[in-house]
């Protein structure tokens, strides 16, 4: 489809024109930095200056110290944890926005969902920071049914509270777009064939909506692991997810080097979860995303 | 001999591993309705790009004239073609589209622009719908907008890619009669590109037909049709049956349903294969057998009404199927029920042997 | 049917969740009392009053909307220039480029925020409104490139090969054709890179030193005590995202499903 009408002796002043733009502001404003972030895993700090050097001790230092595996299990144990989560919760929901909306809810559910999406993740945690606390308005609403006050602040519970605002949007998305384009007669078959709705569901959409679903799902497990707002400000910060490691290292202990060993095992990680699950998708190495 | 509007010189377009187009030589004659066609994938698509700037050649050359524009870019070759999708503007009203050829390179003026659109709009029988959206026209209109946004640039080359593939058979027809009166009352050259044999020869001067990329024969209608250079020509034609057989003495063939003379075309040569073809209108049915010289028995398939003509098609002996050509009249003189035994026979005259090798 | 009744219960519990935050948020930002909860303690607009005529608060508001709307004119740019590049060329290395083009949504905001601010401050940029801009572009432009490029997909393939075959050259063409036929995308991507760049804390809190976005402002009172004022902040913000957003959705063409 794409000619390439040209004779390519010339320089094609136009071509370079639009192709130039990302190549060089994605070179410098992302390569370099993340770049840097490697390589200043093997600097040192000489009196409190950062030295350029290559040296192994920052990640000699990080991977003997406890409350960095600790710091690290945590965060994958908890991100995993959210991405079941949140992809069991958001299972009912996608699918009867899929199946059972009418197209005029589905139009207005599409909007509710991609709002959010877009508005201040910050601003929502700390509304929920209110509601949440020992005065807020869960606590009252518990207290006139003499019950509470629960301490739902500074712990996991928080936490995932957090990281669910911010990930069940997208995930309700992904799985309706997988569970909208699933091949209609093949559940139309199953009912054929007797099926039930809940043994459709399971034996029959589930598996033809994998890829989606997956996808979901790994994408709830990227932004919860990466993420720093919900631990630290309705988690309480302990125990220290890499995020906050990362964050501490910088503005308090402005040991770069360090933090950014965590930064690179993170982009590591999160790149190994990508392909495993890309994997587990599409069934073969190197496939088409 | 006047020189060629367009000459294609040793063209040649190759995708990767995946050849187009052959090293193919032809000439364009200034005014000449020139029809290239083939099977999909024959290179005729590929061709009419090239020729427009729209793909660069392997190797080769294409003059206008006397100037190589071989790596011209499109924009300046001055070439518009009617597109088989028609291609217009979409979010631009008709005369937006007319206009724009005309707009480009600050050619006209205003007032000039305009006027020089209204009359192809006029012309093309459009002007009612000129401030109209292109989506709220039917595929015919559209298509005349297609024209007409060419035409109106006064090019000396107007290129079609299957233009009309895309309408009705009945407006197909219209168009295509619409197109040769057009070409006529212009002297403009044009150059259209189609997989239809019956609508190429409706309309064309000149037909050159391709095949995987090579060039099979280039010729009036009429030659094509009564001397086609080799069996595949003869086929995409399909204007006779095909009989393979020996080569005897004295314009003999033997084939496996009879030997028969064929004295048009090339002497078929003593002991090698011959291709014989015989003009579905050449040949004559009769219920009982005759005696003529080249006859065959043959049992009646089916018919196919096409106008004033009936093509009828039997299967010989050795499950050739025979094309019959007949006019309607001819046909109400004989009763024929599918299974019936029937008896052909031409004269060796219109017989033709193709040139082997 | 019981089943498809729970299941639109469900339904709508899930939506409950993802919207209270922005409601009560909004609907506290008018309660006289200090702490936002219940009882309700009569209906005031003091807090928005007093976060007018917060300096800083102003300075950070002004400062958020001089940066997205910078951003999102760098970042549609950038977005349409690549979009177009993966619609018209094919070339060796296409793939990487694609690769690093869409990449920057995968990598959390907070390296991307660590690793800008080691980068910028190689090159003295830390602290300026330049940095934040150009850590926000980085994050925005993927989201202008795919709105764009699924628009590009809805054109014929051959209307810019017609463009040229009646005269018009490359640029003329993109003039006249191609970025007409791409507006409504090349507004959506305005509207939502401004939005982004708008609620984006992370890489300005790591990178705007003393030159405090309006975010992280709020982080900075976020880490203090509970202000009510943030709550007549944050429906501001609320508001101009959400306006953003609608504005993107409206404009923006959709097959029907």
């Amino acid at each position: 489809m794409a000619p390439s009408s040209k004779p390519r002796r010339r320089f094609d002043g136009f071509a370079t024109f639009w192709g130039a733009p990302a190549l060089i502001w994605q070179t410098a404003f992302f390569l370099v930095p993340l770049g840097l972030l490697v390589a200043m895993t093997f600097w040192a700090v000489k009196s409190y200056r950062l030295t350029p050097d290559f040296t192994a001790r920052n990640w000699e230092r990080m991977f003997t110290r406890d409350y960095f595996w600790t710091g690290y299990l945590y965060t994958f144990e908890l991100a995993a944890l959210v991405a079941v989560l949140a992809s069991v919760i958001a299972f009912p929901a996608a699918h009867y926005l899929a199946f059972r909306a009418s197209p005029r809810a589905r139009r207005i559910a599409i909007f509710l969902l991609v709002t959010p999406f877009f508005t201040s993740y910050l601003v929502r945690i700390y509304s929920w920071k209110i509601i949440l606390s020992t005065e807020g308005v869960l606590n009252v609403m518990f207290g006139w049914l003499g019950l509470g006050p629960f301490e739902m602040l500074n712990n996991a519970f928080g936490a995932t509270i957090g990281y669910l605002t911010l990930c069940l949007p997208l995930t309700v998305m992904i799985q309706y777009f997988a569970l909208s384009n699933i091949d209609r007669s093949l559940i139309g078959a199953a009912h054929n064939l007797g099926c039930g709705p809940l043994r459709t569901t399971v034996s029959v959409t589930i598996p033809a909506a994998k890829i989606g679903l997956i996808l979901a799902a790994t994408f709830a497990f990227i932004l919860t692991f990466g993420d720093y707002v919900s631990p630290a400000y309705l988690g309480g910060g302990t125990p220290p997810t890499l995020s906050i490691l990362i964050v501490d290292q910088t503005k308090s202990g402005n040991h770069w080097p360090r933090a950014s060993v965590v930064a690179v095992t993170m982009v590591f990680t999160l790149i190994t979860v990508l392909f495993a699950a890309l994997f587990a998708a599409y069934g073969r190495p190197g496939a088409k995303k | 001999m006047a020189k060629p509007i367009l000459t294609l010189h040793a063209l040649e377009k190759q995708f990767g591993s995946d050849t187009a187009l052959h090293p193919t030589t032809l000439t364009v004659e200034k005014g000449e309705f020139l029809a290239m066609m083939g099977p999909s994938g024959c290179g005729k698509s590929t061709t009419l790009r090239m020729i427009a700037g729209l793909e660069a050649p392997s190797a080769g050359q294409i003059r206008h004239w006397d100037r190589d524009i071989t790596n011209l870019p499109p924009w300046e070759r001055d070439m518009p073609m009617v597109w088989q999708s028609y291609a217009l503007f979409p979010f631009m009203t008709v005369r937006q589209n007319v206009e724009f050829g005309l707009k480009q390179k600050r050619r006209h003026a205003l007032p000039d622009r305009r006027r020089k659109a209204g009359e192809w709009l006029e012309r093309l029988d459009i002007a009612a719908m000129a401030d109209r959206r292109v989506n709220q026209l039917s595929g015919g209109q559209r298509q005349r907008v297609a024209l007409a946004r060419a035409l109106a640039l006064e090019p000396e080359i107007l290129l079609l890619d299957e233009p009309l593939s895309a309408l009705d058979a009945h407006l197909r027809l219209q168009m295509q009669a619409e197109l040769k009166r057009l070409h006529g009352e212009l002297g403009i050259t044009f150059l259209y590109v189609t997989h239809s044999q019956s609508e190429a020869f409706a309309m064309a001067d000149r037909v050159a037909i391709l095949n995987q990329g090579h060039l099979q024969q280039i010729g009036s209608a009429r030659e094509v049709y009564r001397a086609p250079a080799n069996r595949f020509v003869a086929e995409f034609v399909g204007a006779s049956t095909i009989i393979t057989g020996t080569g005897g003495p004295d314009h003999r063939v033997e084939t496996a349903v009879g030997t028969f003379t064929a004295k048009a075309g090339h002497p078929p040569q003593p002991g090698q294969l011959a291709t014989v073809l015989i003009p579905s209108n050449a040949v004559t049915l009769s219920a009982t057998e005759t005696g003529a010289e080249n006859a065959v028995t043959a049992t009646f398939l089916t018919e196919e009404f096409t106008g004033s003509f009936v093509t009828l098609y039997l299967l010989l002996a050795d499950q050739t199927q025979m094309k019959v050509q007949l006019q309607q009249s001819e046909l109400d003189r004989i009763t024929l029920i599918p299974g019936d035994t029937v008896h052909a026979h031409w004269p060796a005259e219109a017989a033709y042997v193709l040139k082997e090798g | 049917m019981t089943a498809a009744r729970w299941q639109a219960a469900w339904t709508v519990l899930v939506f409950l969740f993802i919207l209270t935050p922005i409601a009560s948020l909004v609907v506290f930002s008018f309660n006289a009392d200090r702490f936002p909860s219940l009882p309700w303690g009569g209906f005031s607009l003091k807090w928005y009053v007093a976060i007018f005529q917060d300096d800083s608060v102003r300075a950070g508001f002004w400062r958020s909307l001089r940066v997205s709307a910078i951003v999102s004119v760098l970042a549609t740019f950038i977005g349409f220039a690549t979009a177009y590049t993966d619609y018209r060329y094919n070339f060796r290395g296409k793939l990487p480029y694609l690769a690093i083009a869409a990449l920057p949504p995968t990598v959390p905001v907070l390296i991307l925020g660590l690793g800008m601010l080691s980068f910028f401050s190689m090159v003295n940029l830390v602290g300026t409104l330049s940095a934040v801009i150009a850590g926000h572009v980085v994050i925005c432009a993927p989201f202008a490139m795919a709105l764009i490029r699924m628009r590009l997909a809805d054109m014929s393939p051959d209307i810019e090969p017609a463009a040229w075959n009646l005269g018009a050259s490359r640029w003329a063409t993109m003039w006249s054709i191609t970025i007409p036929w791409c507006m409504p995308a090349i507004l959506a991507g305005l509207a939502i890179t401004a939005a982004v760049s708008f609620d984006e804390f992370m890489v300005a809190w790591f990178v705007s030193g003393l030159e405090e976005t309006l975010p992280v402002r709020i982080l900075a009172l976020l880490q203090g005590q509970v202000s009510p004022r943030i709550n007549a902040i944050g429906s501001l913000v609320f508001f101009i995202s959400i306006t953003l957003v609608a504005i993107a959705q409206v404009i923006t063409p959709r097959q029907a499903r």
